[in-house]
């Protein structure tokens, strides 16, 4: 772990991954806190407040005694909120700077499709 | 401090048991068989021999003891032992090592006795200057003197811990001169007829158990306060 | 809540003052760092919160006693340092046994299988063992006595990598299953980074940061590019390090709020071991300069 955010939100970001990938299906258990902790070799204490993040989050749920489980639904809420933080991050800047080289979102579209196709 | 916590840091000076408890009566039992073998080599026919090797068992406690405190005791306080729970437990150790030592060597005189002196004549535990009539008595006065050298080396042992050699050189010579200071006094008063009185008429039993328990009191005290802040 | 306390202590030996005028809190139940240059007086500080010496002034509490002579306290209290040393009469498992006696939560089945996984030989005589084993044999009183306050000083001398990430994996799959306040004090600051939650560090006796690793992981960063952004974007913050070469300039600044504006400029986080060591430069400058009549820190 060495990127400049918080531990507890990687650790919560690498269990959406893996709950987008479909490696870790709805309704299926999350790995536990010790888990996390032992598997990160990080402090229990900050894998708890990443599994509590995705809790807050609506993405995962208690069953007494048995562990997280992930929410039914939760795939299709991280996909959209990915889309959305997608656009965020790539397509905006994408556009500032072609419209800084004089392209508007037509161009940058046809340039798209050329790219795939090559 | 409950009875049962100072039993338990006792135990933790005896972990290794064997060699706290065994190691002088190991070097007994070597100066024991060297003493035989020289006395069967140079042996006058007919003539009792008195030898003082009983002394090396005491001194060997001594060392031990020293070692109680410059070892000992700076590894129990790093396991979160109090100071006053190991001394009083060094104390509780010392006091049912003299008395195992004393029963053991009373054993010994009396299996010297069975065996006209190892089939030699020779006496090195049923010493004539010793001798008590009844078991409880003549065992104290076989403990005691390893009372008073126990505690000794608790001291000195302590003393080295916190002051290193300089200590224990200054600690020495202090109480050299406390005795050559002595000895001026008796001989400027002229008491030397009384001290060798003293000695020659005190009971064997306070001679050898009651003042050296006193002395072992006092320097048990001096331990204490000595480790008050000793650090491990 | 706070399971020691130090406030206002100070440890003098004759003229030097080892810890000055320190306070501060372990939390109860969490990891903590205690970290900072040799000879710094991070021992100190242990060795009077454990009893072992006490402060020339200042009050120290664990579990809201004083810890010296205090066995009550002193049971739920384990110290584990690099100087321990052994009676030379005693065999590796002499050590164990006797901590077996004194320390309540003591787990035997715990320290069997620690004895496995570190190879200690524990019917050679401690005399004889090696520097590892040596830290082996604190390693596995710290862990399997399970006291409510813990502290590990230097515990790794000898101790090779494989060794040490063992004691790591325990030490953090332990805590899980039975959370206890923890001390680390060590150099090996990248090792533990990422297990202790909370970190103090002390330099020349006093205490120059303490702070959970999280705050202080998202406040400090370090910033490059052309000397004039960079000097705006660190305006009026603590800058505990900067370089410069050419137009360009490299700053460690503490205390940024993560949104300001970063065009022209590379920000990159700064590893704990890092902002530690800068810190602590950052003082020690800043002490000498007030040695020198000049009381300025480097501040920009």
């Amino acid at each position: 772990m060495d990127d400049a955010r918080p531990l507890f939100q990687q650790i919560a970001e690498q269990i959406e991954d893996s709950i987008i990938d479909g490696s870790l299906p709805e309704e299926s258990r999350a790995p536990s806190t010790n888990e996390l902790a032992a598997f990160h070799r990080i402090n229990p204490a900050t894998a708890a407040n990443g599994i509590n993040q995705l809790v807050a989050d609506g993405l995962l749920y208690k069953k007494r005694g048995v562990g997280m489980f992930v929410q039914e639904g939760s795939r299709e809420k991280l996909v959209e909120r990915r889309q959305e933080a997608f656009g965020r991050s790539y397509i905006t800047p994408l556009l500032a700077e072609a419209k800084r080289l004089e392209m508007d979102a037509e161009d940058v579209k046809k340039m798209i499709d050329t790219w795939r196709d090559d | 401090m409950t009875p049962a916590q100072l039993v338990k840091v006792a135990r933790i000076q005896l972990v290794n048991a064997r060699m706290v408890l065994g190691l002088p009566l190991l070097v007994l039992a070597c100066v024991l068989a060297a003493n035989i073998v020289i006395f069967m080599a140079i042996q006058m026919p007919g003539e009792p021999a008195i030898t003082g090797a009983l002394v090396s068992v005491y001194i060997v406690t001594l060392v031990t003891h020293i070692q109680t405190m410059t070892q000992m005791f700076p590894f129990a306080l790093g396991i979160s032992v109090t100071r006053r729970d190991f001394v009083a437990a060094a104390g509780l150790v010392v006091v049912g090592q003299a008395l195992l030592y004393g029963v053991i060597i009373w054993v010994m005189a009396l299996i010297e006795g069975a065996t006209g002196g190892w089939g030699l004549g020779l006496a090195m535990f049923d010493l004539p200057f010793l001798q008590e009539s009844n078991v409880v008595t003549q065992v104290l006065v076989y403990a005691g003197p390893f009372l008073l050298l126990s505690f000794a080396g608790l001291w000195a042992g302590i003393v080295f811990h916190r002051w290193g050699q300089l200590g224990v050189w200054v600690l020495g010579l202090a109480l050299g001169a406390l005795l050559v200071g002595l000895m001026a006094l008796v001989g400027s008063q002229g008491w030397w007829q009384q001290v060798f009185d003293f000695f020659a008429e005190t009971p064997t039993l306070l001679m050898f158990a009651g003042y050296p328990t006193l002395i072992a009191a006092i320097l048990a005290a001096a331990t204490y306060a000595t480790s008050r802040r000793a650090v491990p | 809540m706070s399971a020691v306390s130090l406030r206002g202590v100070t440890k003098r030996y004759g003229d030097t003052r080892a810890v000055d005028d320190v306070s501060f809190d372990l939390h109860e139940n969490r990891i903590h760092g205690l970290l900072g240059r040799n000879g710094a007086g991070k021992s100190t500080a242990m060795r009077m919160l454990t009893g072992q010496e006490v402060p020339t002034s200042g009050q120290i509490r664990v579990f809201g006693e004083n810890p010296y002579e205090n066995a009550d306290v002193l049971h739920q209290v384990c110290f584990i340092k690099e100087s321990q040393r052994y009676p030379d009469i005693f065999l590796a498992r002499h050590a164990l046994e006797a901590a077996a006696m004194v320390f309540p939560n003591w787990d035997q089945g715990f320290a069997e299988r620690l004895i496995e996984e570190f190879r200690l030989p524990v019917k050679q005589r401690v005399r004889k063992l090696s520097r590892g084993q040596l830290s082996s044999v604190g390693v596995i009183i710290g862990l399997a006595a399970r006291a409510p306050v813990t502290l590990f000083d230097e515990p790794y001398l000898g101790l090779d990598a494989v060794a040490r990430q063992a004691f790591y994996d325990h030490l953090i799959a332990d805590y899980a299953e039975h959370p206890r306040t923890i001390v680390l004090s060590t150099h090996l600051i990248d090792e533990v980074a990422d297990i202790i939650e909370d970190v103090t560090v002390i330099d020349r006796g006093r205490i120059v940061m303490d702070d959970s690793s999280e705050n202080l992981r998202s406040q400090a960063v370090t910033v490059s590019g052309p000397t004039k952004a960079v000097e705006q974007f660190s305006d009026g913050h603590e800058v505990l390090h900067r370089e410069d070469l050419g137009g360009f300039t490299r700053v460690l600044v503490s205390g940024v709020p993560t949104d300001r504006e970063t065009a022209s400029l590379q920000v990159e986080p700064v590893s704990l071991q890092q902002l530690v060591v800068r810190t602590t430069q950052f003082h020690d400058a800043a002490l000498a300069g007030a040695g020198n009549g000049n009381g300025k820190g480097v501040r920009s």
